[in-house]
């Protein structure tokens, strides 16, 4: 075919009104040409409808993507609104955890301060009873010596009786010891009497600043209790905090998922779409094969065109075959349940 | 009208919603926690739609939601909190929000915005203002 009027990359219209010019004044001819080119027109047609659904799909596809990423910029900008809330959140609940964290040093330092304090306060009641039965021990040996001392002036003022006028003078000396021995049980009472008194001045003065004590720790352990108190408060917020939000991003990361899914079918179709570009291809090979021979036919002076016409209608009949064999992915969703579907191709 | 389910830990809020609802004409069937609350909308009563607290003891209101969602996708549900310590009712809100409650209502909340929220969950069974 080398008429360089041939119009290539025209509609096959302008090929037609091509054609018949080229066998004009040859009736025959031009009622066969007219035949054959009406059967390869029919084709033509069912080739640019397929492209029109294609250009169709492809057009609603480009819409739905715009709407699924529009739906997920809505969904991510849910997500970070939600994020930075929860940055709020967290921010408090870190002063809480600081706060707590005071609380618990606190209570550690209380607690930690009552063992030495008991201690102490053993050993120094230890001391006191100590000294107070070192001095009670001391009393009682003044006491004994004092007892024996008069037991010795009583034997002495005996033997000095039994010695008669001799005795006279040893039985004044015998009475000075026993006076003295009686002075020395007064004073050793009146130390045991002073000792007992001084225990009871220690013990009452040891008493009050237990008991102030005492106070100081109840009062701190109350305060302390009511921290602890919150400090399980905080815990629980804290708990829950990370429940909702774990529940919170995986349910929009579900949402999230749904809508990359849907956004994934959308670029199925575009695959789709490509799928019937490339099945016109070769279609159009074959009817410019059939048309190629046609004009070869005619220019030949050949009226008889049946040949040409039976496979014109071949390739129309081929090609919606072909194409019912690949299903329409905007019916994907109307099969009926256990209906054998259609085949479809992607990627 | 329609059948409500009412899940909240506070009893005087959950008196005060039953009443408000029943004005309205709904029928109420009323939870204290998210646990009953699952027992109730599973027992078998024909539940148009669920209020529930999100801040309470054990199951939280936003795992109710996803629960409540993963056994019937389209049910509406409204969620309510006020807070509590620290949590914010917003951050509870929106946990709901993304846990896939239709809408939200921040306590305390007037009778009529109650009326709006259920309006706008249950086209068609609440009464109009």
């Amino acid at each position: 075919m080398n008429d360089p009027n041939f119009p290539r990359k025209t509609h096959l219209s302008r090929l037609r009104r091509w054609v018949l010019n080229l066998v004009r004044g040859r009736a025959a001819s031009e009622r066969a040409g007219s035949a054959a080119l009406d059967g390869l027109l029919a084709f033509d047609a069912q080739l640019m409808s397929q492209l029109g659904r294609a250009v169709g799909l492809s057009e609603k596809s480009a819409l739905d993507v715009i709407v699924r990423t529009g739906n997920l910029h809505k969904l991510s900008g849910n997500l970070v609104r939600y994020l930075g809330e929860a940055r709020v959140q967290s921010e408090a609940m870190q002063q809480g955890i600081e706060r707590n964290s005071l609380v618990i040093r606190e209570l550690a330092a209380f607690v930690q301060t009552l063992p030495q304090q008991i201690a102490q306060e053993r050993e120094q009641l230890k001391a006191l009873l100590s000294e107070v039965k070192g001095l009670t021990e001391m009393t009682d040996t003044i006491r004994g010596i004092a007892r024996q001392t008069e037991i010795l002036a009583i034997n002495a003022a005996i033997e000095a009786a039994r010695a008669g006028e001799a005795g006279r003078g040893f039985a004044v000396l015998a009475g000075e010891v026993r006076r003295l021995a009686t002075q020395a049980n007064a004073s050793a009472e009146k130390v045991s009497h002073d000792i007992g008194s001084l225990v009871k001045t220690v013990e009452s003065g040891y008493s009050v600043e237990f008991d102030a004590r005492t106070h100081h720790n109840e009062a701190e352990a109350a305060r302390l209790g009511g921290l602890t108190l919150k400090l399980d408060e905080g815990y629980v917020d804290m708990r829950q905090f990370y429940e909702m939000l774990m529940t919170a991003v995986t349910g929009h990361n579900t949402e999230l998922d749904r809508g990359l899914g849907l956004l994934l079918d959308t670029a199925q179709t575009q695959d789709v779409v490509k799928q019937i570009v490339d099945r016109v291809q070769p279609a159009m090979d074959s009817r410019n094969a059939v048309l190629v021979d046609l004009i070869a036919r005619l220019r030949a002076g050949e009226d008889e065109t049946l040949e040409i016409d039976r496979r014109a209608g071949a390739l129309a009949q081929e090609y919606l075959e072909q194409e019912a064999l690949h299903r329409d992915p905007e019916a994907a969703g109307d099969a009926a349940p256990g209906a054998p579907s259609q085949r479809i191709e992607l990627f | 009208m329609a059948h409500i389910l009412l899940v909240d830990d506070d009893e005087i809020l959950r008196d005060t919603l039953l009443q408000m609802l029943e004005l309205d004409g709904h029928t109420v069937s009323n939870a204290a926690s998210a646990e009953e609350g699952l027992t109730k909308f599973g027992g078998g009563a024909a539940i148009d739609l669920v209020i529930t607290d999100i801040l309470m003891p054990g199951m939280d209101g936003a795992r109710l939601i996803v629960e409540l969602r993963r056994r019937r996708p389209q049910m509406p549900i409204v969620a309510i909190s006020g807070g509590r310590r620290v949590l914010s009712a917003e951050f509870s809100l929106q946990s709901a929000s993304l846990a896939g409650a239709t809408c939200q209502l921040a306590k305390p909340f007037s009778r009529h915005e109650l009326q709006s929220a259920l309006r706008h969950a249950l086209p068609g069974k609440a009464p109009a203002l």
